[in-house]
């Protein structure tokens, strides 16, 4: 049964990713598929709002996992698969980018893209229905603080439990909890506005 | 002990921050994706509140469509496979960039379980039996067993109880060919210069894409296919026109009698659980268990009068006979007494 990753000491994702981690180490393809799944669409996520490109951001997860498998022999033990994966998929993507010599705003955020995940870009607009959604989104967006932005950041794509965020801010278990909740409820606000 | 989250009232903020409900909401584990398509529509007055936290989730992430997602990981798993069974002599990296390998798929997953010609099972072997005449293999299970079987082509084989499979000792250049009777789990390796059908009676099933399931209802005089990721395609031997392309969560299934195929969804979980060492029922009527219980135990049913219930709901794993009639007795209320491999019902 799920339970709320928040009330566990231990972050049972971490762990399971660490498994398939391993597995791919001994050769087992089908922990690739695996851990593939689990990622794709935060890692895909992530690569559009660097990008604007479907294609590229398919393309970059795809190499990073290529990558992974064709050195499966030499891989070390990484101590979070997640927050590892997100960073090729974003060097993959900022490279095949470069090759495409565009210019792009990410060296700020480095190493703590905030702003970038919430980039107001990031929704395709494909009729009169997305005009009105990246509206709202923009909407929410400029209500959230710089901090509940970065522990969405941390929470939903670092995948982070709130006892880990606790450890990398200076912020109480608690209060983690309250600003991504009151974020939440912001988002959740403006898109049922009527 | 792991506690269920009180899921009954809950916000869409809480659900937009339950982890397990996100990985729904991106696809990205089996197991959570299962508890959530069935928990909301057992919940049908939370839907508002689960639009909401999907809303909530979607301004969080750009998520890609889910055939879309499909269709990369059926790339991934595609090309692992291939470097997996034709490992480059060195260290070669323009293959992965040929679009054949793009949609060549390497894992093959399925299930087929018939049982119609039950009379094949007549003999109680307490050992699976091997028979080799002209170069075909023939391996079976009797009641109770499961048996794992791999393929010179690297294709693996798990045959529940009961169950026959066929094949050329070798397979020819241009086709794989397996008869199968009962059910069986596969894991084909795919090739595609050497397409991969599963034969039962005149219903066959050919591999085309990457992961699926075939499933069939012994009970009933059906053949059932599956399809749980790819691609495949079902026909009737000599009917041109019987063609049938199955997606992702589809299903097909051929009546036997009237040599008609149709196509509808299916429940993913509940078709490979058996694999796994689950008896998964779903409104089941009480002929149905028994069949399946007289099989997977290998025991024999006296029924004085068939207990009536509308359909029972549940699952094992990994349970004693005694422990699951006693789980099911104390819902559907009759009594059981075992005996060595009798197994006595009274109202």
């Amino acid at each position: 049964m799920p339970k709320s990753q928040g009330e566990l000491e231990e972050n049972q994702n971490h762990i399971e990713d660490n498994q398939l981690w391993q597995r791919i180490i001994q050769n087992d393809p089908s922990a690739i598929s695996i851990l593939y799944k689990r990622h794709f669409q935060v890692l895909y996520s992530f690569g559009f709002k660097i990008s604007q490109d479907e294609e590229l951001s398919k393309d970059s997860i795809h190499d990073v996992f290529i990558y992974l498998w064709e050195h499966r022999e030499n891989l070390h033990d990484v101590r979070n698969v997640r927050s590892y994966l997100l960073k090729s998929v974003k060097n993959r993507a900022l490279k095949s980018l470069n090759k495409q010599i565009r210019t792009i705003h990410i060296d700020n955020h480095e190493d703590f893209p905030v702003e970038l995940v919430f980039s107001e870009e990031s929704y395709m607009i494909k009729n009169q229905e997305d005009v009105k959604l990246k509206e709202r989104l923009n909407e929410a967006i400029s209500q959230l603080t710089k901090r509940q932005k970065e522990l969405i950041y941390l929470y939903y794509y670092e995948g982070m439990t709130p006892m880990e965020i606790q450890e990398v801010t200076s912020l109480q278990y608690q209060s983690v909890k309250n600003h991504i909740f009151k974020a939440l409820s912001t988002i959740r606000k403006v898109f049922n506005k009527k | 002990m792991e506690k269920t989250p009180d899921y009954i009232n809950f916000h869409a903020e809480e659900f937009a921050y339950d982890p397990s409900f996100q990985s729904y909401v991106l696809a990205s584990k089996e197991s959570d994706i299962a508890f959530w398509k069935n928990w909301i529509s057992d919940h049908p007055e939370k839907q508002t509140e689960i639009t909401e936290a999907i809303q909530i989730i979607d301004a969080i992430y750009a998520r890609l469509p889910q055939g879309k997602m499909d269709s990369e990981i059926n790339r991934i798993t595609a090309a692992v496979h291939a470097e997996f069974q034709n490992p480059p002599q060195k260290h070669i990296h323009s293959w992965k960039n040929k679009p054949f390998y793009k949609y060549a798929a390497a894992a093959v997953f399925l299930i087929i379980s018939t049982f119609v010609v039950l009379s094949l099972f007549n003999n109680q072997s307490t050992d699976s039996k091997q028979l080799v005449t002209n170069h075909v293999v023939e391996k079976s299970t009797g009641k109770g067993q499961k048996l794992t079987i791999t393929l010179k082509d690297g294709t693996q084989i798990k045959l529940n109880a009961e169950s026959k499979i066929t094949y050329p000792e070798n397979f020819s250049d241009s086709v794989r060919w397996v008869t199968l009777d009962g059910e069986a789990y596969f894991e084909v390796a795919k090739n595609p210069d050497q397409p991969f059908i599963v034969k039962c009676g005149d219903f066959h099933t050919q591999v085309l894409g990457t992961s699926f399931n075939i499933n069939a209802y012994p009970e009933i005089n059906n053949i059932e296919v599956s399809l749980v990721e790819g691609k495949v395609k079902t026909y009737i031997q000599g009917q041109k026109s019987s063609d049938l392309y199955l997606e992702p969560e589809e299903m097909a299934s051929y009546n036997i009698t009237n040599r008609s195929i149709a196509k509808s969804a299916f429940d993913t979980q509940k078709n490979i659980a058996w694999k796994d060492g689950i008896i998964h029922f779903e409104k089941a009527s009480f002929d149905q268990m028994k069949l399946t219980l007289e099989r997977w135990y290998d025991v024999k049913f006296v029924v004085a009068k068939t207990p009536g219930i509308k359909g029972f709901t549940g699952e094992f794993k990994n349970q004693s006979l005694e422990d699951v009639l006693d789980g099911i007795s104390f819902s559907v209320g009759f009594k059981f007494e075992i005996s060595g491999k009798k197994v006595y019902i009274n109202n």
